[in-house]
């Protein structure tokens, strides 16, 4: 099956909101028609054509050839399909996305997967502050799917978060995870200070965190036998992307204390 | 600069001229009689189209606190509908509640050249009218609200001299560049305050031992000897409530022939009927008022979709709070003298209430006789969003398109409504009145909402297409003091409307013991709490019109 191919043909000079280029909208269109979707709000307008070199056919997947910090929406409300990106995006990438996959092989902009409810989203480069979270007057940030960043992340990564897993190869940020309501988020390089705060339920996961909060409550080492069922998960899904096993019996943090208290931060290395 | 509309249909109720084909002139903003041999500078070929003076919306909420609160709280109704800068007009956004600037322009598209706000507490005047500074292309004007502010409610208490409390309404407008008086939920925001969760007509407030009729009666007779035109705007009791219907026909009767406007009366208009305790009162209401001829009101007609409810009322705010939706709400207290209630709503056509709400606007439109009488609002936001008028519109002239929308409602309140059976259909003669003349001469405004000789150039050309929602939805021109600003629905001019205001008679000797008063428990000193005209005028782009009062009896 040959994917729908967009070239970029220079560096655009203003923000473009690609959040009409998902397979599902495009289904159906001929080339001509998909040069003619406006991809800029503004009096000057401009449309995919003016931007991009379109080949191929629409299908299931989407290939876009260059990447910019200034395209916005990458992928935002992408249901069902394969997206790709050879480059970096900028805001919102992935914004309430619902199924399938968003395969950024470059840098992210602030609010990545903003509001997820589903997929997969994997950044190959790092990405910015408020991953997953929420918009002004929005109740939740990530509500389901999996986010995979290579690199590392900026402040409150998870913010607001609700359910899904969230996986950081790189370093993470100051306050990841705070104000979150559920889900699990794995910083495979360590949590940074202000992990969890304001956190009333869901899952921390590293090796170490930098500066623990005095309203987290050490709760002694535990055998989880859920982190065997997840792990199987998270291979099952993710593959070689996947966050290592755990194989000792991690140590348990209970808080946020100065709200619900029914979250957890588990540290793999004591 | 003599301007010639040649060979349009006009409407001009207000001069009983029902669709003859008329030329007009327009010499210097102003309507002129036809100059015998002038020089004609501009001349627009009008034949087959429809031509009114400029539409009027005597109850908008544009200006005040509660927009902002509105704005605030939702930043979704921003994002999902954002607007572009144009080559003349500002970005902005907002479908319920719109920001300034949008509003402006999207009343000038549709026709409109003058929007009153109706819910301005004096608190908040300064608040209020630079935000309707900042709303381009309209005329606009504002009511001050008075009712559950202490001063007054102790002066009922106290049962002071009429004449004090005349003095203090006359001084409140002059301090507010108000044009009318408002009494939202009378004393009932204050009861609210001191626990109580309804102020039936009758019911005493707790601490001042005054009751709703009583503030009625009082302002209504203060407004009327006072020589305000626009009678006391009255938002009952009990809005909202099942079975108010009563409490708007006491409240109509207990007038005893004082003049009285009731403003989106739909939400007073509820029975106790019916398997779910919920049914139409409109016939009753109707008949009130077409037999009290003191009576004038607007519907406040609901449409579903989105919008967000804003209210001075905060006792019946708070009981609408658990139908929010989205489930956030606003419903707080102002400077100890009114209240604020915020609560976002989605009407859908699928629920029974909605549907049975929206049943009965229509009904009271098409019930109630005199057009002079009834107004169009959909009180924005509250029942919908100001756009949605050429929609109304429609309705109300197409009973065939009416008739269709009545099938995609929930088919228990259609069943239970006399809708169906309704065959008026509104002439555009007489939506020229609801929408012209009739608040024109409610509000007093002496040179606007008719094309008569010496009157403003506001004027609102129409193609005459039977599709009445496309044909008010974009207006072919809109002329504003003789200026073309609207060509086929778009701004060609952005222009600043005037502040409309009335100012009577008092006497100065109640700033005496207002000044005390203020010293004593206001936030904010009492030539700091009047506005000034200079105020209004900022950097001459706005400018006032002082409407004329009739002489204090």
């Amino acid at each position: 099956m040959s994917a729908l191919k967009l070239k970029l043909r220079a560096a655009p000079s203003r923000r473009l909101d690609l959040s009409p280029l998902i397979p599902g909208r495009l289904a159906g269109l001929s080339i001509a028609e998909i040069e003619k979707i406006a991809i800029y709000a503004g009096p000057e307008g401009l449309t995919v054509g003016d931007c991009f070199a379109v080949s191929g056919a629409a299908g299931d997947a989407l290939h876009i050839e260059g990447g910019s910090d200034k395209f916005d929406k990458v992928g935002a409300e992408h249901a069902g399909g394969e997206i790709i990106v050879d480059g970096d995006v900028g805001l919102y990438a992935g914004r309430r996305m619902k199924s399938g996959r968003l395969d950024i092989r470059g840098n992210a902009g602030d609010c990545l997967a903003s509001n997820l409810r589903g997929g997969i989203v994997i950044v190959s480069g790092s990405a910015g502050t408020h991953l997953g979270g929420p918009l002004a007057g929005e109740k939740d940030g990530l509500a389901g799917g999996t986010v995979v960043v290579m690199g590392d992340t900026g402040d409150l990564a998870g913010e607001r978060m609700r359910r899904g897993t969230l996986v950081v190869k790189g370093r993470m940020g100051r306050n990841a995870g705070a104000r979150m309501m559920g889900g699990t988020i794995i910083g495979e390089q360590g949590l940074s200070a202000g992990a969890g705060v304001q956190m009333r339920r869901g899952t921390l996961i590293g090796p170490s965190l930098e500066a623990q909060s005095a309203t987290f409550v050490d709760c002694g080492t535990h055998e989880l036998l859920i982190l065997t069922i997840m792990a199987a998960y998270w291979r099952r899904t993710l593959g070689d992307l996947a966050p290592p096993a755990i194989a000792s019996a991690p140590r348990r943090l209970m808080g946020d204390l100065s709200s619900l208290g029914k979250g957890e931060i588990l540290l793999t290395e004591g | 600069m003599l301007i010639k509309l040649t060979g349009g249909k006009v409407y001009d109720p207000a001069n009983g001229i029902d669709g003859e084909i008329r030329d007009i002139y327009v010499r210097d903003g102003v309507i002129v009689a036809p100059p015998a041999d002038a020089r004609i500078d501009e001349e627009y070929s009008l034949h087959g189209r429809v031509v009114m003076a400029g539409a009027i919306d005597p109850h908008t909420h544009i200006g005040g606190g509660k927009m902002t609160i509105g704005r605030l709280m939702l930043p979704e109704d921003h994002r999902g509908d954002p607007v572009c800068r144009g080559h003349l007009t500002r970005a902005g956004c907002g479908h319920a509640v719109p920001s300034t600037l949008t509003a402006g322009y999207r009343y000038a598209e549709m026709g409109y050249t003058a929007c009153f706000e109706p819910a301005m507490l004096p608190a908040n005047a300064r608040q209020a009218h630079m935000e309707m500074a900042d709303t381009p292309m309209v005329d606009k004007g504002a009511f001050a609200m008075l009712g559950s502010d202490d001063f007054f409610l102790r002066q009922l208490a106290a049962e002071d001299d009429i004449e004090a409390i005349k003095d203090y309404v006359a001084w409140t407008l002059h301090a507010t560049q108000a044009i009318a008086i408002k009494v939202v939920n009378p004393g009932g925001i204050s009861a609210f305050k001191f626990n109580q969760r309804q102020l039936d007509l009758d019911e005493q407030h707790v601490h001042y031992g005054i009751t709703p009729r009583d503030v009625l009666l009082t302002l209504s007779r203060a407004v009327k000897e006072l020589g305000v035109t626009h009678p006391l705007h009255v938002h009952g009791c009990n809005l909202g409530v099942p079975g108010n219907v009563e409490t708007t026909e006491n409240t109509i009767i207990g007038m005893n022939g004082l003049p009285v406007h009731l403003t989106h009366i739909q939400f007073h208009s509820y029975g106790t009927e019916g398997d779910r305790k919920f049914s139409s009162g409109a016939a009753r209401v109707a008949e009130l008022v077409n037999s009290h001829k003191n009576v004038s009101i607007d519907v406040g007609q609901v449409l579903f979709g989105q919008t967000c409810t804003a209210s001075g009322d905060s006792m019946r705010q708070y009981g609408n709070t658990k139908s929010a939706n989205p489930k956030k709400w606003v419903v707080m207290d102002i400077e100890c003298d009114a209240g604020c209630g915020v609560v976002p709503m989605r009407y859908r056509d699928k629920s029974f209430v909605n549907a049975l709400q929206w049943a009965i606007g229509l009904e009271l439109f098409l019930l109630i006789d005199d057009p002079w009488r009834i107004f169009l609002t959909t009180d924005h936001p509250n029942g919908a969003p100001f756009t949605f008028y050429p929609h109304l519109i429609r309705l109300l002239m197409d009973k065939g398109f009416r008739n269709d929308m009545m099938q995609k409602i929930n088919p228990d309140a259609a069943a239970s409504s006399v809708l169906a059976s309704l065959d008026r259909e509104y002439t555009l003669y007489e939506v020229a009145i609801m929408t012209r003349a009739g608040p024109a001469r409610s509000l007093g405004l002496k040179n606007r909402g008719h094309l008569g000789v010496g009157a403003c150039g506001d004027i609102t050309v129409y193609q005459d297409l039977a599709d009445r929602e496309a044909m008010f939805a974009t207006p072919v021109f809109v002329f504003k003091n003789g200026e073309l600003v609207v060509k086929g629905g778009r701004i060609v001019k952005v222009v600043q409307g005037a502040t409309h205001v009335a100012r009577p008679d008092f006497d100065r000797g109640i700033e005496k013991s207002l000044r005390r008063y203020f010293e004593r428990y206001h936030t904010v000193g009492l030539d700091n709490f009047k506005l000034s005209d200079d105020e209004i005028i900022t950097d001459g782009r706005g400018r006032l019109v002082i409407q004329p009062t009739a002489a204090r009896a």
